[in-house]
């Protein structure tokens, strides 16, 4: 029901993710014309290689739009965000057999993972990693749900480069196995061998690890999402807040098992490598905040000499047909809310009014944040360009970075690239410099300007 | 005297391992080269206040906030660092910062051996807290917290329930601190939660405590300019400048941010395992908060986390527990150690290193007088190279928070109205890096090239 309430929640949020657009495009690409593996929607990398790893999570999100338009991105968001909080809520549930307290405890998570609900593949990787806890958890008790990770992680891998978390998180936890239960040692090997094996089952091979090893070796900091989380912007102040929470916990609660250590200590070091990567903590100790917080807080309340008696009740378990039916309302309110959700993508972010006056063809120089845009809304005029970003890592990449700062070879990579156009935001030192050099402006408002690059073929 | 000689040795041979390690750090310390650019401006009023002997209120370094009042908290720092500069010049800065770093290090070691933690487990402990805080081996009054800090730390982890007579050294090392550096206030937020705790845990025999506490706080009022430094904190805490590299939140991929982020595991790691204490809790939480929102803050944690983590990883191990050098050995080792430091000392480098730095352009700079646009890193090194030319803007900060930082950073990056921002401040050079896209669009537009260097570091244009 958290999870309905949350989903129903989420579609109040209107579509408009920067990566959506260009996720869109090559989900269509691949149900249209089969899985593209070099580029087709740039001028600069055209026919150079490109990433495959997020293949199934486009054509899903394709697929919503395809059966509904963008209500469909807007329904499918919502279950993805309804699933991933009734899981977060389910493993806290597990760990602590209070309600109102494990609800408690989920609220900072869901809230961090607020900052994740975008409509891309990357959304579907959290739901993976909030099952792989869940089953971690239950494994517990019964080793063998672990033979389910395998399945798992063939899926994830196809969906979103988050699965090399996956895959360690799933590795430290046979580790611990190994050690305190020598009669499952086959099982954990049986287990690690078949979820490696499980990431090559994918269009990408081997190469599936570029993505996965770019992002959490070297995550790209020119990029907001892939920068350092910053505790001064609202989501890094909630990561903090939840770190600080575990810490305070460990402090003044009773000491608690080896796998659960082996699960938080390494989803904490990843969660620190780039702001993006901050739910992945959150979501992986709501469970342990359910069942340890209340101690701490006991603790405390205990010092200030604060008569703080918590209730011991044990709900009743409903009967499975009372779950079924509440699950029927949730999945009805979700999907309801969605159809009905203003459905149309808020655009206020891009430059709509230049897509009448940008030529056709290649030779548009156009800002980063915009080349998914683009891709999508002027398939006729390809991008220098876009969010996808490893396709132009290198050369293009360099290229674009001058241009936009201005370097002083600015003038030389125009010319070597053969730039007919430059659509940028207003206050960039290349747009600011194009208006002193009295450059033809083709279209312009507050926040884009179209020019025309002087004695371009 | 036999007696005061005996109980001198003994302590030694007590702090054996403290001093072993603070000697050897003074030896890698000592031979490092001058490099930060604050530390020019820090000499500079530093220098100012020696040869004036009165405090230096207002800025007469700028062209552009040119008798603004400025803060003057540091001032005691500054003149250490000034002092010690007329007496050795370089060599002598050398020699304060390696003596502070070796101060703080001789304390973080003690707080890593708390509780009998053997030196296999302190000494890496140690070694990576020290690494953390490399960022911050700067030669500014910020050396002076990086030593206090840990000293308090251990003073108060110290102090038994109730009084103690080491109580009374607190009031005078805040009177001290409050003078030096604006870090003064970590220290009294440390010692506020030590006086919470204590009366938390122990009732009436905290009060003790809360009094020294309270004392702390009044002490901290007598400097020259007691809230300028809290507006100055406040302002990196809230809202901390990004555009430095030091003022950035702790990146875990680099080597310092990946050791900061081993103490945070750690630490977390084993009290999920072990549990700690309210004291620790309360301690270690605001530290943790403070790191994440700068690296220049994260030694703080690394530094009060020693002194938990050292106890709590040898529970862990308890049979290797036993595995400590010998005190024969280590009192030599420590005496080797301390003679080899001061030797050290002698091959203190005479001069800073400068190759991030245009000393090639100061024989341009010196033949015009006009408004000089410099870049932000440059300014505290042309303050004391080139005393004559006002600066646009240099590593102090604060006094430009007004409206010079923000123009500095517009016009430099070639924002809309930038040579309306040129004009307003009548600017008629400028010494940027090649790079800017102000040096690229005015250098198109006809400026000057009067000189530039050949690695392409820095280039000084004139109006045409």
């Amino acid at each position: 029901m958290t999870g309905g309430i949350f989903g129903a929640i989420s579609t109040l949020a209107t579509v408009g993710d920067p990566d959506l657009f260009w996720h869109l495009a090559q989900g269509r690409q691949t149900v249209t014309e089969g899985l593209a593996r070099v580029d087709a929607f740039s001028w600069s990398v055209k026919g150079l290689p490109v990433l495959t790893d997020q293949w199934f999570g486009q054509v899903i999100w394709y697929e919503a739009y395809a059966a509904l338009g963008w209500n469909g991105i807007i329904v499918l968001r919502a279950l993805l965000v309804a699933a991933i909080v009734t899981l977060i809520v389910a493993a806290a549930l597990r760990a602590q057999r209070r309600p109102i307290f494990a609800l408690i405890a989920t609220l900072p998570a869901i809230a961090l993972t607020r900052f994740a609900w975008t409509e891309r593949p990357q959304l579907m990787g959290l739901l993976c990693f909030a099952v792989l806890v869940l089953l971690l958890q239950a494994s517990a008790e019964r080793p063998r749900l672990l033979m389910a990770v395998p399945a798992l992680i063939v899926v994830w891998a196809n969906l979103h480069a988050s699965f090399a978390l996956g895959l360690g998180v799933t590795a430290i936890a046979c580790a611990e196995l190994w050690l305190r239960r020598p009669d499952a040692r086959r099982l954990v090997v049986g287990v690690i061998a078949a979820s490696i094996a499980a990431t090559l089952l994918t269009p990408s091979g081997l190469t599936i690890w570029t993505s996965a090893s770019g992002h959490f070796l070297s995550p790209p900091r020119i990029i907001l999402e892939e920068g350092v989380p910053d505790v001064t912007q609202p989501y890094g102040f909630v990561f903090a807040f939840i770190v600080l929470a575990v810490l305070v916990t460990a402090q003044l609660s009773r000491p608690t098992v080896l796998r659960e250590v082996a699960l938080l200590v390494p989803v904490l070091f990843v969660s620190m490598t780039a702001a993006r990567h901050t739910p992945f903590f959150a979501v992986a100790s709501a469970s342990y905040l359910a069942a340890h917080a209340p101690d701490a807080i006991a603790f405390v309340a205990a010092r200030f000499r604060i008569n703080a008696h918590f209730p011991a009740f044990a709900p009743r378990v409903p009967p499975l047909r009372i779950d079924v039916a509440m699950a029927a309302i949730a999945l009805a309110a979700v999907v309801g809310t969605g159809l009905l959700a203003r459905g149309e993508p808020d655009l206020s972010a891009y430059p709509t009014g230049v897509l009448s006056s940008l030529p056709p063809g290649p030779g548009v120089v156009n800002d980063y944040d915009w080349g998914g845009f683009l891709i999508w809304y002027a398939p006729a005029t390809p991008v220098f360009i876009d969010g996808r970003l490893f396709p132009y890592t290198g050369d293009a990449l360099r290229d674009y970075e001058t241009l936009v700062s201005l370097g002083p070879t600015w003038r030389d990579v125009l010319a070597r690239r053969g730039a007919r156009a430059v659509l940028v935001k207003p206050g960039s030192p290349l747009a600011v410099r194009a208006r002193d050099l009295r450059w033809s402006v083709v279209a312009e408002s507050v926040s884009y300007v179209l020019f025309i690059v002087p004695n371009s073929r | 005297m036999a007696s005061a000689s005996r109980s001198l040795a003994a302590a030694f041979a007590a702090n054996a391992f403290p001093i072993a390690v603070a000697s050897a750090v003074f030896i890698i310390a000592v031979g490092l080269p001058s490099t930060d650019s604050d530390t020019y401006w820090h000499l500079a009023m530093g220098q100012w206040m020696l040869d004036h002997r009165e405090f230096l209120r207002q800025d007469i370094f700028s062209s552009t906030v040119a008798g603004t009042h400025f803060g003057i908290g540091e001032w005691l720092g500054q003149i250490a660092f000034a002092a010690s500069f007329a007496a050795s010049g370089w060599a002598g800065v050398a020699i304060l910062r390696a003596t502070l770093i070796a101060l703080g290090s001789f304390f973080v070691v003690r707080l890593a051996r708390r509780g009998g933690t053997p030196w296999w487990i302190s000494l890496p402990l140690v070694v990576a807290a020290l690494l953390v805080s490399k960022i911050t081996w700067t030669d500014r009054p910020l050396l002076f917290t990086l030593a206090l800090f840990p000293a308090v730390l251990e003073l108060l982890l110290s102090l038994p329930p109730g009084f103690s007579r080491r109580l009374f050294a607190l009031p005078l090392i805040f009177l001290l601190w409050t003078n030096l550096h604006g870090g003064y206030l970590l220290g009294l937020a440390v010692l506020a939660i030590f006086a919470t705790e204590a009366v938390l845990t122990n009732g009436r025999r905290g009060l003790p405590l809360l009094a020294t506490a309270i004392a702390c706080v009044a002490v901290s009022f007598l400097n020259p300019a007691p809230l300028e430094l809290a507006g100055a904190a406040r302002e990196d805490f809230l809202h901390p400048p990004r555009f430095l590299t030091e003022f950035l939140p702790p990146d875990v991929v680099t080597p310092a941010g990946a050791l900061f982020a081993g103490f945070v595991m750690l630490v977390i790691g084993s009290a999920l395992l072990r549990g700690g204490s309210l004291r620790e809790a309360m301690l270690l939480a605001p530290l943790l908060y403070l790191a994440f929102t700068a690296q220049r803050q994260m030694l703080f944690f690394c530094f009060a986390a020693t002194a938990f983590l050292g106890a709590r990883l040898a529970e862990l191990a308890p049979r290797w527990r036993v595995f400590e050098i010998p005190a024969p050995v280590r009192a030599p080792v420590a005496l080797v150690l301390v003679i080899a430091a001061l030797a050290s000392a002698t091959g203190a480098p005479v001069r800073p290193e400068t190759r991030a730095y245009p000393a090639g352009a100061l024989d341009a700079l010196r033949a015009d007088t006009g408004v000089l646009l410099n870049e932000y890193d440059w300014g505290g090194y042309l303050i004391f190279n080139l005393p004559e030319r006002p600066v646009f803007i240099d590593g102090r900060y604060v006094p430009y928070l007004a409206g010079v930082l923000d123009d500095y950073r517009a016009v430099v990056a070639l924002r809309p109205g930038w040579r309306d921002l040129l004009d307003k401040y009548k600017v008629s050079e400028l010494l940027l890096r090649p790079q800017r896209p102000l040096a690229v669009a005015l250098r198109e537009d006809g400026w000057r090239v009067l000189s530039s260097d050949k690695e392409g570091l820095w280039i000084v244009l004139a109006r045409p």
